[in-house]
């Protein structure tokens, strides 16, 4: 009896385990964790192409967007979302690498496993890697029913050239523009890159004039002596920085080379904007070291958020956002946080462009190739290209660049006298305020369009409203746009601009925009590389807080002896050739 | 002939019964071998990455063939060996903590058990092994609460008046192998009590009568009696700890990690998904994890050879 059961049990077992393993074997059909619904399976299989699209065009489709750009992860939802889903049908699920993390590792998983995503927002120099293993769907038949990707032709043809060998259209590079190249583009009339202080705190020392680096610690050090702590009772830090975006070398330091004319351009090597002056991060004395020696001097003037080293770009943005920082060197992060839309007169602390007079600013100019190296391709397993084609023309459309840009006729902005000006909604401050109800309600904030990185510059001419997306350059907002702060920022400085008065004063220098696409790395440069950007964060972080000169020095020293080790000289000669081909390119632009 | 004859068709069926048993026991163990198959040696066809120049999102068939150029880069110069030393020392160091304390758990299930009060112990024994199930990412968000700039401690001692400004404990390196230890027992020395409760309970409650006829003292009781019950035990798990040297695992050492203690923090399986999935160096990841268990083997047959000279028998 009791073998018999031993006998029964015994199959029992073996037969759930074959059962589990073939459950575990791939299946042959495709995925359809990228489609929200299967229900219409059926209808495929019926009628010609067209029938299935209709079909098709009914089912809630969901697309996944690996996007390397977003700083959300998810499904997109709010107002934006309910736009885009009454209209296309369509949800979009955000995969944000930069959420997640995790490096690179999102991207080698996922490309390894041969899906990235059904739209594929990622640097150029990647997708040639990812057309050559197969992983890009071409676009080009699909371009003749999608008129505004078609005006993007020119940067989209020269992507192809470096992607797929000139060979059908594989990716779209991303905020492209038809302005003058020679010019600034920046983030409406404020710079990419510049030092933005807490603009009441600074007005309140009377707004001294900062002559170099070090007149900024004293300044920096007063805001912080003054108001130790902000309105809500948080403590004040001058500065702070975050470690999520380092990449290569510590990311705070290097920002400050925008300060000096210099902008990397590939490995360690940086460069002013016509390649005259090049530097590497690793040169003993130079420009990068002289700045992780700057914030390490903030440091033990206790000027520096000790969290820094660990904290992440979320929180450091919800710090700016209370004013619990005196000091940020990016518009995004200084005068464009709560939309921009900065009055003293409300509780909101705000920031603004302070001059260092020794300082020449380096900024992209605008690209007709696009701007920041990035671009938009489909993924070669979407289960829809067309629809996915219809959403992305959309999203270079002048319709999709308001509505991905918070601007909503009758919402954020009317027409009157055929100018848009912005309305009482989108100059509130209240970070708490709610979508209209027949937007679907919610937070206004959480409902915008999450993809943070546009196929067409938000500077550009807009056809709907006769001026740019951008509301901070419409001429409404410049002519009516004066409050107390730039009124007192008009005082202090003689015009309502701050690119105005950096190029008044020669303080800005436009990097040209080229079409150069730097190649992805070879897998030995590759791995040489990884431990050399974890040597020279580590060690920069190390430095920014050392507690002695000795110490500083100790630390680069010993980084430096170990540099060739890790195969330095490899990559420093790998980089070099780009450094001199992006240089060339520059040349070439600037006729020179 | 005739004995012959029927002594064969008695045999058959006996034979046959046997073999039927074979397979009826092969068929038990089957589902197991399988598991064993899959879990232990099918994912060591993965280590042809060690030997290719590897790089997503490249299938390895597009992929140059390097040989044993990783193995040799490993090696190549004194910083990379230095590297190397650096982890395998983080390695020994924090494993070697926790097999000298390994008797911690044991001397805990002994109090605990001494202890009278039935609702204090099972409050002291739940309060103790409920730290098991909290995963490292809480443990170390509890401990980013506490010791961080803005962290509980931190506050209270500025409020105090202790110090001016706030201590980065998180930041510290020199003593990364003894908070590590630290959190490590606070974690799991409930947990690994169990065992040794159950234990407890096993051991002939005549002897401990005895003893106390004997005129044995409590101590006396624990040391004599408790102990050596407790010893067979302890010695299996040890030998289960000393097998899993090179392990320490990845998330503890993964989310305290950060750019002032990674020396001191990096432990062989952290260093190897840094460098593979942090950093996209899989081919040099995978050439290390072969390297340890090359280090591992080489541990294995020691141990089997000291076992083999000290007490005549082997372990394998």
């Amino acid at each position: 009896m009791t073998r018999k059961l031993a006998k029964l049990l015994a199959c029992l077992v073996a037969l759930t385990m074959l059962v589990g393993l073939a459950a575990c074997t791939p299946s042959a059909s495709p995925s359809t964790s990228a489609t929200g619904g299967e229900t219409s399976s059926t209808d495929d299989s019926q009628g010609g192409e067209t029938s299935s699209t209709d079909s098709s065009n009914q089912e809630l489709y969901q697309i996944e967007m690996f996007n390397t750009y977003a700083n959300y992860m998810g499904i997109q939802g709010g107002w934006f979302g309910k736009i885009i889903k009454d209209r296309f049908n369509i949800e979009l699920n955000i995969i944000a690498p930069q959420v997640a993390g995790t490096g690179d590792a999102l991207y080698q998983t996922r490309s390894a496993a041969g899906n990235l995503g059904d739209i594929i927002v990622q640097p150029k120099s990647r997708m040639a890697d990812c057309f050559t293993a197969g992983l890009l769907m071409d676009m080009s038949p699909y371009l003749d029913d999608c008129p505004n990707l078609q005006a993007l032709e020119v940067a989209y043809t020269a992507a192809a050239d470096v992607i797929s060998g000139g060979e059908g259209v594989y990716a779209i590079p991303g905020r492209v523009s038809n302005l003058p190249l020679d010019e600034p583009a920046g983030r409406g009339i404020n710079p990419e890159q510049g030092v933005f202080l807490r603009w009441d705190w600074y007005y309140e020392l009377g707004a001294p004039e900062i002559a170099d680096m070090d007149g900024l610690l004293d300044v920096l050090a007063q805001m912080q002596e003054a108001h130790p702590t902000n309105e809500n009772g948080d403590k004040v830090y001058a500065l702070s920085a975050f470690k999520d975006w380092d990449g290569g070398s510590v990311r705070a330091a290097r920002e400050m080379l925008f300060l000096y004319g210099q902008a990397g351009v590939q490995g360690w090597y940086s460069s002013n904007y016509d390649g005259s002056e090049v530097i590497n991060y690793a040169d003993d004395g130079g420009l990068y070291y002289q700045m992780l020696q700057w914030w390490n001097k903030a440091y033990r003037m206790g000027l520096v958020d000790p969290d820094s080293s660990t904290q992440n770009w979320d929180m450091i943005a919800s710090k700016a956002n209370d004013g619990r920082i005196c000091f940020s060197w990016w518009t995004f992060l200084g005068a464009n946080i709560h939309g921009g839309t900065y009055d003293p007169e409300t509780s909101n602390p705000g920031y603004a462009l302070v001059p260092i007079q020794n300082s020449v600013i380096s900024n992209v100019g605008y690209n007709q190739y696009g701007l920041e190296g990035n671009a938009f391709a489909m993924g070669s397993s979407a289960k829809y290209p067309e629809r996915i084609m219809e959403f992305l023309d959309y999203y270079a459309s002048p319709e999709g660049l308001l509505e991905t840009n918070s601007q909503i006729e009758g919402v954020t902005y009317e027409m009157i006298d055929g100018r848009p000006v912005l309305t009482e909604f989108a100059l509130s401050t209240d970070p708490n305020k709610e979508a209209p109800e027949e937007m679907g309600g919610g937070l206004w904030s959480d409902g915008a369009c999450q993809i943070n990185y546009p196929l067409v510059h938000a500077d550009d001419i807009n056809p709907i409203l006769g001026e740019p997306t951008n509301s901070s350059l419409w001429s409404s907002t410049l002519e009516s746009g004066v409050n107390t702060f730039t009124e007192q920022w008009a005082e202090v400085y003689g015009t309502d601009s701050p690119l105005d008065y950096l190029e008044t004063h020669d303080m800005i220098q436009v990097v040209p925009g080229t079409d150069y696409t730097t190649p992805s790395d070879p897998s030995d440069i590759q791995t040489m590389r990884a431990q050399l950007n974890e040597l020279f964060t580590a060690t920069g972080w190390q430095m920014i807080y050392a507690e002695s000169d000795s110490e500083f020095e100790t630390l680069w020293n010993d980084m430096k002896a170990q540099l060739p080790d890790f195969g330095f000289n490899e990559v420093d000669a790998y980089d070099k050739a780009i450094v001199d081909e992006i240089i060339a390119a520059r040349q070439e632009v600037l006729g020179k | 002939m005739s004995l012959k004859q029927s002594a064969l068709p008695q045999r058959r069926p006996r034979i046959n019964a046997r073999k039927l048993q074979g397979y009826q026991m092969f068929l038990l163990i089957f589902p197991f071998m399988l598991l064993v198959f899959l879990f232990s040696y099918y994912p060591l066809h993965g280590w042809i990455y060690a030997f290719y120049d590897y790089r997503p999102p490249f299938k390895l068939t597009d992929c140059e063939f390097v040989g044993f150029e990783w193995f040799i880069s490993m090696f190549s110069n004194a910083s990379k060996r230095k590297q190397i030393w650096e982890v395998l020392c983080n390695t020994f160091v924090m494993s070697g903590l926790g097999i000298l304390t390994s008797w911690l758990p044991m001397a805990f299930a002994i109090l605990l058990s001494e202890i009278k009060n039935q609702p204090f112990k099972k409050a002291v024994q739940t309060l103790t092994t409920l730290p098991n199930f909290i995963s490292w990412v809480l443990v170390y968000s509890l401990a980013f609460s506490l010791f961080s700039s803005s962290g509980m401690v931190n506050n209270l001692c500025i409020r105090l008046g202790l110090y001016d400004s706030p201590v980065l404990y998180l930041q510290m390196e020199d003593n990364v192998w003894l908070t590590m230890w630290l959190w490590g027992t606070w974690k799991g020395t409930g947990w690994s009590a169990i065992m040794y409760i159950a234990a407890i309970t096993g051991i002939d409650q005549e002897l401990y009568e005895a003893a106390y006829v004997d005129g044995a003292g409590r101590f006396r009781v624990m040391w004599h009696i408790t102990v050596p019950g407790l010893l067979p035990t302890y010695f299996v798990l040890l030998l289960m700890n000393v097998a899993n040297f090179l392990n320490n695992g990845v998330d503890q050492y993964y989310v305290f990690q950060n750019a002032f203690n990674k020396s001191k923090i990096q432990v062989l399986d952290l260093f190897v998904y840094n460098l593979g999935l942090g950093s996209g160096s899989y081919s040099l990841a995978t050439a290390i994890s072969i390297m340890k268990s090359i280090v591992s083997l080489t541990l294995l047959f020691t141990v089997n050879g000291l076992s083999k000279v000290l007490r005549g028998e082997s372990i394998i």
